[in-house]
Parts: C-alpha cells; sequence; structure tokens
C-alpha cells in the first residue's frame, strides 16, 4: 500500500521470493546449457539461448497461471502471491530473449525489415500445418511486454484496478497463443510425442485448476440468501463468525464482507482497491481489515485506509436481530463511518 | 476480484477447456509426415564378387574388389558417417609419404553411403597400401586406412 | 497449519505454517522444473555437424560460373584418364542474400565478366555431409584475382531422365552449417527468407537406409525459380522435373505447377508419402 510510487518496500521476504526466482532461473539454464552442450554438441549458440530462455519463460508462465486459482482454492499458496509479478516479469524478459534472438536469427539480413519479416515470410494463414507459428509468439510477446510495462502499482493506480485487472486478463490469450506458437512450431520439427503429452499435461493442470476455482466461487456468488425485510436480507448467525474474522456474501451483484471485530459486526465491500483481493478473506490486524493478499488495510468502521494512506471501499448497514446478522447491501459512498450492530442492539 | 470479473474469468476457462485441447491435438495431427522416400540412383557401377582386401574406421569402410580372373578392379568405399570437412578426396600411396602431387587419385566421396571407384590393376597388391582422405580445400591430410 | 495464521507479504516472516508449506512447494517446483530443464534438453534431436567456418576466411580458387547456379568448379586433380575432376562450391552472400549481388559489384570494380574466368575468392566456407558452399560477403575484400581460365574443360552432364521426388526445399547456406537446425517448420521463415534473397534453393531427399541427396533447382527453362517457391519450403513437398546431373552437383529442372505438399493428417497419410518409383 502507498501514497507514492517512488521505491518498492524490499522487505525480507520479497528478497527472498525475486532470490528464490533468480536462483531457480540461474540453476535452469545452467542446467539446460549444460546438458545440450554435453550430449548434442553441434548446437549453436544462437540456438542455445533461443530454445534455454523460451522453455524456461514456459515453464515460468505455467506457475504464474497455476498460483491465482491455487489461492483461490488453499490460502497457504498465497505466499507465492504476494510477489508474483516480480515472477510474471521475469517470465516476459526471458520470452524476450527468446523473441529477440529469434527475430534477429530467422528475420534479420534480409530483404525486408525483420517485424515485417514475421508476418510476411509465411503466409500459408489458411493451414493448420504450414501456419506461420512465429506470428502468434509475437503477439504473445507483445501482450506480455504489456503486461510486464504496466505491471507497477503506478499503471494500476492510474488505469484503476478494473481496467488493470481486465488489461492483465490478456495473460490467457498470450498462454494460448504461445500453446500454439509451441505446437505449430518446435513440435512439428522435433515430433516426440513426450514433449506434445508436455504441453498438453500443462495446459490440462492450468484448466483444471481455474475451473475448480471458478467453481467454488461460483458457490459464494449463487449461495441463497431468501429472507428479507425493509431492503436488508439475512446472512448468517452471530456466531458463524469468528472475532477478527469475516464472512463473505454475495448479495445482488457484489460480494459484501462481514467482519466481527470487537463484539461488533461491520461490513464492507469485498474488493480491494489495490488489486480486487477478497477483503473478507482477511482478517483484522492492528484494528485495521488486512487484505490477504498484499496486505492493504482499511478500517472496519468506515472502510478507510488508516492516514496517510488514502483508499476508501464502501461500507454498508447492519443490524442484529435475535442473534442474526441482516445486511443492507445498499452501498454508503465509500469511506462512510458506520457504527457497526452490537448483538444485544437492534440496529446501529 | 468483481462478480464481472469472476464471470469473465469462469467464461474465459471454460473457452480454453474446449479450444486448447482442440488445439494441441489437431496440431499433432497435422503434422507433416517426414517420411523416408526413394532416392534418386543413377546408373551405379555392378560391384564385383570377390573381396580381395578389406579396411576400416569406426568413420568408413573400405573393400578392394575384383572378379574370378582378376581382370578389373574396383574399391569400394562406404562412408558411415556424415563427412565434417568441406571435401574428400581418397588418394592411394605405398608408404608413409603423401604428396597430392605424386599420390595416386581414387575419387571424390560426398554424403553417407557406398561409393565404386575403377581401380588400375596393381601387381604389387594391396597389403601395406594406404588410402589416405584429404581435404583439398583446406588442404589437408583428414584420415587413412591401412590395408 | 494454525488456524490463526495470516499472512502478510509485508511482515518480515511468514507465519510458521506458511513458510513450512510454501518451502515443500518451492522445493517440488524446483525439483520438477529442474528435472523439465535436463529433460526438455536431453529430448532435442542431434544437431547436424554442418560447419560455419565464423570468422576464417579462405581462399578458393576455380572457375566461375553462373549456371547453373553462380558457382565456382574446383579443380581437385586428374582422373585416371588424365582429365581434370572438379567440386563445385555454389556461392552465396552475406546474411540472407544470394551471391549475385555481390558478384555483380565485383564485376563492376573489376571491369570484366567474371563467367568462365579463374578467379580466387577469399570468403567463409560453409560445409556438411560432402557438399560445400563459399560465402563471399563485400565487408570482407572477397576479390583475390580473376584471370583467364588456363583451360576450359567442359562439365560432365548424364540426363537422368524424369523423376519424381519427394523431399523438402532448404535453402543451403543455412541447412550446410549456418543454423542448427536448418530445416523443418522453426527454420521456415528464414528458409523463405534466403531463397527471396537469391540464395539458391536446394532440394533434399534421404531414405530409410540414411541416404541423402542435394539437388539444385531450375525452373523448367533453367532460370532460377526461387519466389514460386515461397509457399512449398521447409515441409514435405513432392515434385516432377527432368534431372540432369552436372560434374558433382543434380539439377532438377523443375516442371511447372508440379509441387505438391504431401502434408495432411497425419493419421491418414501413410499411403500418400510412399516410396515413389521414379522413372529413368
Amino acid at each position: 500500500m502507498s501514497v507514492s510510487y517512488s521505491a518498492v518496500g524490499w522487505n525480507r521476504q520479497k528478497k527472498l521470493y525475486d532470490g528464490i526466482i533468480a536462483a531457480f532461473c540461474i540453476t535452469y539454464l545452467i542446467l539446460f546449457a549444460g546438458f545440450t552442450w554435453i550430449f548434442n554438441a553441434q548446437v549453436t549458440f544462437e540456438t542455445l539461448i533461443i530454445r534455454s530462455a523460451s522453455t524456461l519463460a514456459v515453464i515460468l508462465l505455467h506457475i504464474i497461471l497455476a498460483i491465482g486459482p491455487l489461492c483461490r482454492l488453499q490460502s497457504k499458496f498465497l505466499p507465492l502471491l504476494y510477489n508474483r509479478r516480480h515472477l510474471g516479469v521475469t517470465m516476459f524478459f526471458l520470452a524476450a530473449i527468446h523473441g529477440v534472438f529469434s527475430i534477429l536469427q530467422f528475420h534479420a539480413l534480409g530483404n525486408i525489415h525483420p517485424l515485417l519479416s514475421v508476418f510476411v515470410s509465411n503466409t500459408n494463414y489458411d493451414s493448420l500445418a504450414a501456419f506461420p507459428f512465429q506470428a502468434p509468439g509475437f503477439i504473445a510477446l507483445i501482450i506480455l511486454m504489456i503486461m510486464a510495462v504496466t505491471s507497477h502499482d503506478f499503471w494500476l493506480h492510474n488505469l484503476s484496478p478494473r481496467l488493470w485487472k481486465t488489461l492483465h486478463m490478456f495473460v490467457y490469450m498470450a498462454y494460448a497463443l504461445v500453446v500454439m506458437h509451441v505446437m505449430l512450431g518446435v513440435i512439428q520439427y522435433e515430433q516426440n510425442p513426450l514433449l506434445v503429452i508436455l504441453v498438453f499435461t500443462g495446459s490440462i493442470s492450468l484448466i483444471v485448476l481455474h475451473l475448480l476455482a471458478a467453481q467454488k466461487e461460483r458457490k459464494t456468488d449463487e449461495a441463497k440468501l431468501t429472507a428479507k425485510q425493509d431492503g436488508f436480507v439475512m446472512v448468517c448467525k452471530i456466531t458463524d463468525i469468528e472475532n477478527t474474522r469475516a464472512k463473505i456474501f454475495c448479495v445482488e451483484k457484489e460480494r459484501i464482507a462481514v467482519y466481527r471485530h470487537e463484539d461488533r459486526i461491520y461490513a464492507i465491500h469485498n474488493v480491494c482497491k489495490h488489486q480486487g483481493g477478497p477483503l473478507g478473506e482477511g482478517r483484522i490486524l492492528d484494528g485495521c481489515i488486512t487484505c490477504p493478499w498484499h496486505g492493504y488495510q482499511y478500517l472496519p468502521h468506515n472502510g478507510q485506509s488508516p492516514p496517510p494512506f488514502k483508499e476508501k471501499v464502501s461500507t454498508y448497514a447492519i443490524k442484529i436481530i435475535h442473534e442474526e446478522i441482516w445486511l443492507n447491501p445498499q452501498p454508503f459512498p465509500e469511506g462512510t463511518t458506520q457504527t457497526g450492530a452490537k448483538s444485544d442492539n437492534y440496529g446501529q | 476480484m468483481t462478480k464481472n470479473l469472476r464471470i469473465r474469468h469462469r467464461q474465459i476457462w471454460a473457452l480454453m477447456a474446449l479450444l486448447l485441447p482442440i488445439g494441441i491435438l489437431s496440431a499433432w495431427l497435422v503434422i507433416p509426415n517426414h517420411e523416408p522416400v526413394k532416392i534418386l540412383k543413377p546408373r551405379e557401377q555392378v560391384l564385383l564378387p570377390v573381396i580381395a582386401y578389406t579396411a576400416g574406421t569406426e568413420h568408413f569402410q573400405a573393400r578392394v574388389r575384383t572378379n574370378t580372373d582378376r581382370s578389373a578392379w574396383q574399391l569400394e568405399w562406404i562412408n558411415k558417417t556424415i563427412l565434417t570437412t568441406p571435401s574428400a578426396v581418397i588418394y592411394k600411396i605405398k608408404g608413409e609419404t603423401f604428396a597430392p602431387e605424386s599420390a595416386e587419385l581414387i575419387g571424390r566421396i560426398e554424403t553417407q553411403g557406398r561409393y565404386i571407384f575403377s581401380l588400375q590393376p596393381d601387381s604389387t597388391g594391396w597389403v601395406g597400401t594406404r588410402l589416405i582422405l584429404y581435404d583439398f580445400i583446406h588442404a589437408q591430410r583428414t584420415d587413412s586406412i591401412k590395408f | 497449519m494454525d488456524n490463526k495464521e495470516f499472512y502478510i507479504g509485508w511482515q518480515s516472516q511468514a507465519p510458521a505454517g506458511f513458510a513450512r508449506h510454501t518451502r515443500k512447494v518451492i522445493f517440488l517446483l524446483a525439483i520438477i522444473g529442474l528435472a523439465m530443464a535436463i529433460t526438455l534438453a536431453l529430448l532435442q534431436k542431434k544437431f547436424s555437424t554442418g560447419t560455419f567456418e565464423y570468422g576464417q576466411l579462405t581462399e578458393v580458387k576455380g572457375i566461375y560460373q553462373a549456371f547453373p547456379v553462380p558457382s565456382l568448379r574446383v579443380m581437385y586433380g586428374k582422373d585416371a584418364m588424365g582429365n581434370a575432376v572438379y567440386m563445385t562450391l555454389p556461392l552465396v552472400g552475406y546474411g540472407k542474400a544470394g551471391a549475385s549481388g555481390v558478384i555483380r559489384e565485383l564485376e563492376m570494380d573489376n571491369g570484366v565478366s567474371f563467367d568462365h574466368k579463374q578467379v580466387v575468392f577469399k570468403g567463409t566456407l560453409i560445409y556438411h555431409d560432402g557438399k560445400a558452399l563459399l560465402q563471399i560477403d563485400r565487408h570482407d575484400h572477397p576479390m583475390v584475382s580473376v584471370t583467364e581460365a588456363a583451360e576450359e574443360v567442359p562439365a560432365v552432364q548424364i540426363d537422368l531422365g524424369e523423376v519424381q521426388l519427394t523431399g523438402e526445399i532448404l535453402d543451403p547456406k543455412c541447412y550446410f552449417g549456418v543454423m542448427k537446425p536448418g530445416l523443418g517448420k522453426p527454420h521456415r521463415d528464414c528458409a523463405i527468407r534466403c531463397i527471396e534473397g537469391g540464395i539458391s534453393p536446394v532440394f533434399y531427399v534421404y531414405n530409410e537406409k540414411g541416404e541423402h541427396q542435394y539437388f539444385l533447382m531450375l525452373d523448367e527453362k533453367g532460370r532460377p525459380m526461387n519466389s514460386e517457391l515461397k509457399n512449398y519450403v521447409a515441409e514435405p513437398v513432392s515434385l516432377s522435373a527432368r534431372a540432369v546431373q552436372i560434374n558433382d552437383w543434380t539439377i532438377l529442372y523443375v516442371k511447372s505447377g508440379s509441387i505438391r505438399r504431401t502434408g495432411g493428417i497425419s493419421i491418414f497419410k501413410s499411403d500418400i508419402i510412399s516410396c515413389r518409383p521414379y522413372h529413368n
């Protein structure tokens, strides 16, 4: 959480995360290059660079795309999510090394511009077998570049989280393009069925993880809340919510986090202003609702980040009738103070 | 995430679940098949029936062939591996000293496979004879076979 | 894991349960990732032994000929009959370009046509599988000398008749040494650029015994056909041609419109790519 975008806080966990990424990438590159060199010594330097960088980038892309659904399914994976954008930028740099070396190797020093050559050398766009596989790879690289460039919180803030998230969903398109780039390119040459099985397994694993996570979310979104009275809906009993924790309810269109803090019940909008993290899956620390994704904090009674931070989310009216929590899904303007509800009171 | 984003995620991955396996499988099925085919064989000399001398290395096999009355001679040369020099010609020498100007040129070899060269009858026999493989572009001797 | 534990990235230490789980996950991912590095490295097809003598210039003396392709006929000795025998080195230019452009410039510099003259070029050798090419690059000052050829021995020509062959159209510069792999789909765009840039295309055929053949390609009238080949490069194709052996290279005079893709759905196409007889 920040009021300016000057420097990233390099805390211990971030350093550790980045250190592990660097160590893994270096070890991977050494192993790939070393084994290729030992068992296939005729390789050229350019091919070694192109292949080691690309295979590592594809592996990292799978890990990156798996982290989101894994965290939705099991919160213990959250430490992997915290610094995921560094993993993404690393993956982009590797993909860029692959792309730049490939364009230089296959398209430079010809009779047309290398970037034009990517699209017009092979023009069999109407044939699957002969399809110009470098074009989808290039488009995927551009998408990854846009994502890497806009990965900083500066862009998140200026583009708005919604637009930023929408933009970053293009990574799925990039992934599909990468899969076809591999399948219609190097696989046609190598032809080893094991490679096809690896690509297939990677894709199926991601599809299954994402669909499982989506199913879990869907259950929350479609839970029926039938008891209604004066614009309020009954969501649960007080005892259903642990102290300092929340339950999430999807009423009408959006999710609302209902928190219990010091024997009072508060309701705020569930979507964190930072990256849309689920505030209801966080907990109250030092009197603040803390987002599980990146630790952004909000005060439970007014949905405002503590000064000097400026993020604000909507708050909602709550009342308690016979130990049951009733919620009015009509949001107050972001940052509106609410007193919350106590179990022995009606309303506020 | 907002509900709309969640729905969009779900829709995207439902679509991916359909399209990615289809894409992967169809891309695999359409891989053009590089089946080996018949190559063009210009009329080859017929191999003489009798193998008189034989020698070889890990890369080459050489057989000196003749007919039953020893009136015709051939060198059957097999490249077992791919050549790694820009040029390769076979010279025949007696003894150890080799100079391309004075040695007898047998012929040039190229791709992997069998080569047949006609030989002049050699009344002294082939024992102790050496075939030298010479890269004339780099002007260097690259291999030799002794009978 | 303690249910009370809550992970926050900006704290210096993750709760013990989270840290333990993360360590396990990272360990597992690292093992899988590094196993993939080794597996993927070992699964690669063997690279060819082709050589591009990058940075090493060699002087080659021979008779320049513009037909069938710009090349040098290099005499390497005399056969038992006393006839000169030659090896043909096709010439290529720098980058993805044929040699015609640089030859034309050198001819203008010297004020003489090189055709059938004895020249000495300084260039970079490219070779593989018994075939060799010479790259001549303006930056290397390739012209060493040009003189009248001492003797003009006519090329040995053998007409091999009409043939039908299945193979792959290559750009020889990359295939014979500059790139690995220098054939197949990953290299397709590069091969197209090279052939469109004027490098003489080569037709590559191999059989089940591992025997390889390389042919130079011209159209029916003996003209370069680079621009017609763009859509058929780097994939299995069949063609009909008249084959004529000229010294150590065989030329395919490819029949117009006879090039066909032999691809299709793999599981159904075993009968499409079969051993095709040739007619002699």
